[in-house]
């Protein structure tokens, strides 16, 4: 019984967040290029810690059913 | 895994969705690969005693390990295939959604195609032992 690990989503939606955020006011700034890349660099911040994440579930089914 | 532990999990993630996807939109596509991920992890670690169990049953039955082999393989790549195919038509993919699922069709149809030739021996040696008597 191990524990659901939920603070990696609270990790991605707090990035999201502040992201958001930081779009906006970006934005409102009349910064809309930086903007997009702050979108971008936090989509690649999450997408890596989410890849780790996929990569040990992908790992265990595939140990699983012994591709 | 408990399952008020799951539900509560899951009522968390739907509550961070809503929220961040009137933010962003692929933030929120991530946020729900990653609530996916953390709990298929907690289910696929609960499932091999299940696997022990059929392995056994099946062993008993005279089955070839290798067909139940295969059949928990087609089941793993269908449920991965519907998972992603229904996160692509979340965010509105829904095109890209049906080529994956062609994809993981066609991945099935090859893993399928020993069992289907074993099955299509068995019937043609049938075939021939009646048509010979």
């Amino acid at each position: 019984m191990e524990p659901i690990k939920i603070t990696l989503v609270i990790q991605i939606a707090a990035v999201g967040l502040l992201v958001a955020v930081l779009q906006t006011v970006l934005e409102q700034a009349g910064k809309g290029e930086w903007a997009m890349a702050v979108t971008v660099a936090g989509l690649i911040v999450v997408m890596f810690s989410l890849v780790e994440l996929i990569t040990s579930l992908f790992d265990a089914v595939r140990a699983m059913v012994q591709f | 895994m408990n399952i008020v532990q799951v539900v509560g999990f899951t009522l968390t993630c739907s509550l961070l969705l809503v929220l961040v996807r009137r933010g962003s939109e692929s933030m929120g596509l991530l946020v729900s690969v990653g609530a996916t991920g953390v709990i298929l992890t907690a289910v696929v670690a609960e499932l091999p005693p299940i696997l022990g169990a059929l392995e056994g049953l099946s062993a008993r039955a005279g089955v070839q390990a290798i067909y139940l082999r295969t059949v928990l393989r087609v089941i793993a790549v269908a449920y991965i295939v519907d998972l992603g195919a229904q996160l692509c038509t979340d965010v509105g993919e829904g095109a890209l959604a049906k080529n994956l699922q062609l994809a993981g069709k066609v991945i099935i149809l090859t893993m399928a195609v020993p069992i289907i030739v074993s099955v299509a021996d068995v019937i043609i040696q049938l075939l021939e032992q009646v048509s010979g008597s």
